[in-house]
């Protein structure tokens, strides 16, 4: 049975209780690690204006930020940072927002899950942040190592997270395969 | 990127050498990464770029093979919104002059 279907209502996933809590978990840590913080009141234009510069810095130390946020001038530290200095902002927003696209779907813990057409890209997205985030955790580096991942035996401490990853591209296959 | 699959191919800039060298300075390079599928890299340049499926998957297989591909040749501010465009994506993306 597919995992992903279209129906009239948009794209149906079936899925068990424990993937809708797993994704939901991952999902909102994805949140909590790239969301600028909230605006107290977005009414108060002054707060969001020290929002827009005053935003929690990322934590670049971690290889997951690193990986979510790589550069765009390899060979040039000042054009990345002015580079980053304009979009990084809007790059945590708009993934934070993708996350929670996928969350609000979620809502409620039932199996049925069910999005529009117009969510799958946020969907995918999301997916594949969650991914690169496990594979930076996991040190999957190279092709070497992501095959030195796939061979670890169930008692290896970094089991479980491996078997995340695994479905993690089980779940952004079976969703490409329906698009 | 990973796969079970083998793959073997060329990739080429979206427009002609000569016309990209003078007026478009710029590349954006998509880099191989381990993590990223050859089915989602695909897809990402099909959605994102419009390449039809034959060009976005022998760009795909550029970056696996050789290690990069210049994916889009324009100005620097038209492959500064290409590279953010591809770290949305999550692809590991820089720009890069011709």
């Amino acid at each position: 049975m597919k995992a992903f279907r279209r129906t009239r209502d948009g794209i149906r996933w079936r899925s068990s209780r424990n993937e809708v809590r797993l994704l939901r978990t991952l999902a909102e840590q994805l949140v909590k690690m790239v969301a600028p913080p909230e605006a107290a009141d977005a009414d108060d234009w002054m707060i969001v204006l020290e929002n827009e510069f005053d935003t929690a810095p990322l934590d670049r130390g971690d290889p997951a930020v690193r990986r979510l946020f790589p550069a765009a001038y390899r060979d040039d530290e000042a054009a990345d940072a002015e580079w980053r200095s304009l979009t990084e902002a809007s790059m945590r927003r708009k993934k934070a927002d993708e996350a929670r696209v996928v969350l609000a779907a979620l809502e409620g813990g039932g199996t049925e899950v069910t999005f529009g057409v117009e969510a799958a890209e946020a969907w995918l997205r999301t997916v594949n942040a969650l991914r690169l985030v496990l594979g930076a955790r996991l040190g999957i580096e190279s092709a070497d190592m992501a095959a030195a991942v796939e061979e670890l035996g169930d008692d290896h401490p970094a089991y479980p997270a491996v078997e995340v990853y695994q479905w993690l591209g089980y779940v952004q296959g079976a969703l490409l395969d329906c698009l | 990127m990973t796969t079970g699959q083998t793959e073997g191919g060329v990739g080429v800039a979206e427009r002609p050498l000569d016309e990209t060298l003078g007026q478009n300075p710029w590349v954006c390079i998509v880099w191989d990464d381990p993590v990223n599928t050859t089915v989602y890299v695909t897809h990402v340049f099909s959605t994102y770029f419009g390449y039809p499926k034959e060009k976005a998957e022998r760009l795909m297989l550029q970056v696996h093979h050789e290690g990069r591909a210049a994916v889009s040749a324009g100005n620097r501010e038209a492959m500064e919104t290409d590279v953010q465009a591809m770290h949305g994506y999550g692809l590991q993306a820089s720009l890069d002059r011709q």
